[in-house]
């Protein structure tokens, strides 16, 4: 026999007293996978949206643009920045040399005063390639199609409730061109829809047809307020602004440099907010880890308690302090081991069968989750929770089983009459 | 050789307010090899006496020596191996390990004991589950022996360390009179065949009659004026 047989044969022969402490285990164990799953699904969510709405992975603009608001163009309307026919001949050059990428999107975003028949409403409007894929992943419609044709818009929930028009209804926009003209357009409204996750960041963008929107701003069809760029691979965001900045370094046209920024530096405002979330909800899980610490030092204690008779006589027949500590904490062990990996086991499985298709979330969990979240499955952060569940027990554990050693052995014997 | 001396030992208890003097003074000289019993009513500090000289309690004045080593002020490691290599205990409610059988009761306290290999672990187990006629409860665990077996276990356990002293507090209280004289019996045979010194404690008379030299304790002290030596029978 070796002394890990004792611990073994006391979890298996007290088995009640095991699954007392242990269901409390596999439960933690279970509700941490899921929360922990949960979390990472929200930021990863939340990141995706930004790539897709906003950012690209990688952003190529004017020189200068590096720190523009994603949400409304900065100064006035009057002030017109856009990448040039010779920049864009550079840029897409560059693209084809340097990069393979998915897909590229030319953009231009434009501040324009809407007028429908009752109200004006001044906003941004987003001129976008209609086959683009990437703005459909992002974007979803509550009413009406994606843009198809010129002349089309895509407006936001409240943009539409504001200025009172829907689905089919056509709308003025009002903008100044780059040569300070002022030109209006009819747009027919064909969706209404918003960028679900960024509604908490009050996103409010109108979708409209990338001609549409170079017309209202006098720019031609190889000019672009700004170019996303997708690989693929948000990972390789900062390698890729690398190689396009190289390239630009090497092949250099006169005048400044064209500004290119990560995702994670475009979206660097919506990426704080996210970062505030998630340090949110791990404060959430540390109270959490907590409480289940006071309450897993309250069942040890009392199963500690109950074997005072044991803890005696193993100390009466020669054992030291540490040693039954450690024979205490063997079972622990055994059990953590057990009943933290079942609940990890489980709560991973609630969540690969709750990630198979978009769950449906409405206000305001939807805030947060989207109208449709899609549970995401991360190996490495259910790992560092049973490492972290794994490791609070044992220390946890270690408070009262050292208490109850500490206890001379006459006591403990003297109890027992 | 005197295994055990006990000198002008005295222990108190606090309890909230009063004190309560549980040994007043005792002085004591065991042999090696003697089989003692240390006799006294109900309160007269027959367990105190035997925690002290097993190291499980410490004394609040005197000095008790085993084989010739004070083992008042030990530090706890030291008293862990004294109660490990020089002492086996015997309890009145046996204290053995629920969970383990018989055969892996009596090998427990091996399992911490440097020097000993797993083959003469399995030889000094097996002879003593013979000695103490438990050969074919060997894979039994404690709630499937009766009293008088679960004694032997725990005989067995306190023996198989080799230890010079075995203490055994009121071994036979929870058995009936034949189980418990069997047990003093087998007790008695081993320390003939081994030599190992044997203290128990009882009240029980046809107990005492057994042992070779009785020690009577009353309110905590040796009591005076009766056969034998300071207080002692033989």
């Amino acid at each position: 026999m070796r002394l890990a047989t004792l611990a073994w044969k006391n979890l298996c022969v007290e088995w009640r007293r095991a699954l007392n402490v242990g269901s409390f285990i596999f439960f933690a164990g279970f509700f941490m996978a899921l929360f922990t799953c949960f979390i990472g699904s929200v930021k990863t969510n939340m990141e995706t949206a930004v790539i897709n709405a906003l950012a690209g992975e990688v952003r190529l603009q004017p020189a200068g643009m590096e720190k523009e608001d994603l949400f409304s163009l900065s100064g006035s309307w009057e002030e017109i920045n856009y990448l040039t026919e010779a920049e864009m001949e550079r840029a897409e050059k560059a693209l084809r040399e340097r990069i393979n990428p998915v897909e590229v999107v030319k953009r231009v975003r434009h501040n324009v005063l809407f007028i429908s028949d009752t109200e004006e409403v001044g906003g941004m409007i987003l001129g976008i390639d209609p086959k683009a894929v990437s703005y459909r992943k992002a974007l979803t419609l509550t009413a009406g199609r994606y843009l198809e044709n010129d002349y089309e818009v895509i407006l936001t929930e409240t943009q539409a409730k504001n200025l009172e028009v829907q689905v089919g209804d056509t709308l003025g926009v009002l903008a100044q061109t780059k040569e300070g003209y002022t030109v209006d357009s009819a747009l027919t409204v064909v969706g209404i829809g918003s960028v679900d996750l960024l509604n908490l960041f009050g996103y409010n963008v109108a979708y409209t047809d990338l001609r549409s929107a170079q017309e209202l701003l006098g720019l031609t069809e190889r000019e672009a307020t700004d170019v996303i760029i997708y690989t693929g691979d948000k990972k390789r965001a900062l390698e890729t602004k690398q190689q396009l900045a190289a390239y630009f370094s090497e092949n250099g046209l006169p005048g400044p440099t064209p500004a290119l920024t990560t995702w994670e530096q475009t979206g660097g405002f919506i990426m704080g907010g996210i970062n505030f979330l998630s340090i949110l909800f791990y404060y959430f899980t540390a109270v959490l880890l907590f409480i289940i610490s006071i309450l897993l030092i309250n069942i040890i204690s009392m199963t500690v308690l109950e074997r005072r008779r044991e803890n005696g006589t193993l100390r009466a027949i020669g054992f030291g302090r540490m040693k039954v500590a450690w024979l205490f904490l063997q079972e622990i062990q055994l059990l953590v081991g057990f009943f933290g990996l079942l609940g990890i086991v489980a709560g991973s499985g609630v969540v690969l069968s709750l990630g198979r298709k978009p769950i449906k979330f409405g206000l305001p969990i939807s805030y947060l989750t989207g109208r449709h979240f899609v549970f995401h499955y991360d190996p490495v952060r259910v790992f560092a929770v049973f490492c972290i569940l794994y490791g609070v027990t044992m220390v946890v554990a270690f408070f009262p089983v050292y208490r109850a050693t500490k206890v001379q052995p006459v006591e403990l014997l003297k109890e027992e009459k | 050789m005197d295994i055990v001396c006990v000198q002008a030992v005295t222990k108190d208890y606090d309890l909230g307010q009063t004190k309560v003097h549980a040994l007043r003074g005792i002085d004591l000289i065991i042999q090696e090899g003697e089989f003692i019993s240390i006799a006294g009513a109900s309160g007269s500090g027959k367990s105190t006496l035997l925690n002290l000289i097993g190291g499980l309690d410490y004394p609040t004045s005197g000095e008790i020596r085993i084989n010739g080593e004070c083992i008042n002020n030990l530090h706890e490691r030291e008293l862990n191996r004294l109660r490990l290599n020089t002492i086996g205990f015997i309890f009145q409610s046996f204290n053995l390990i629920p969970v383990l059988n018989v055969y892996e009761n009596i090998e427990l306290p091996l399992l911490i004991m440097k020097g000993v290999s797993k083959r003469e672990r399995k030889e000094r187990v097996m002879r003593l589950i013979e000695a103490v006629g438990l050969s074919r409860q060997i894979k039994q665990r404690p709630s499937e022996l009766s009293g008088g077996q679960r004694q032997r276990v725990a005989v067995a356990r306190a023996l198989v360390t080799k230890p010079r002293i075995v203490l055994a507090d009121e071994p036979t209280a929870n058995l009936d009179s034949v189980t418990g004289l069997e047990i003093i019996d087998l007790m008695h045979d081993i320390n003939k065949a081994e030599g190992t010194t044997f203290i128990f404690s009882t009240h029980d008379e046809k107990i005492i009659k057994r042992a070779d030299r009785v020690i009577y304790l009353e309110d905590g002290l040796v009591k005076k004026g009766c056969p034998g030596k300071s207080g002692e029978t033989k």
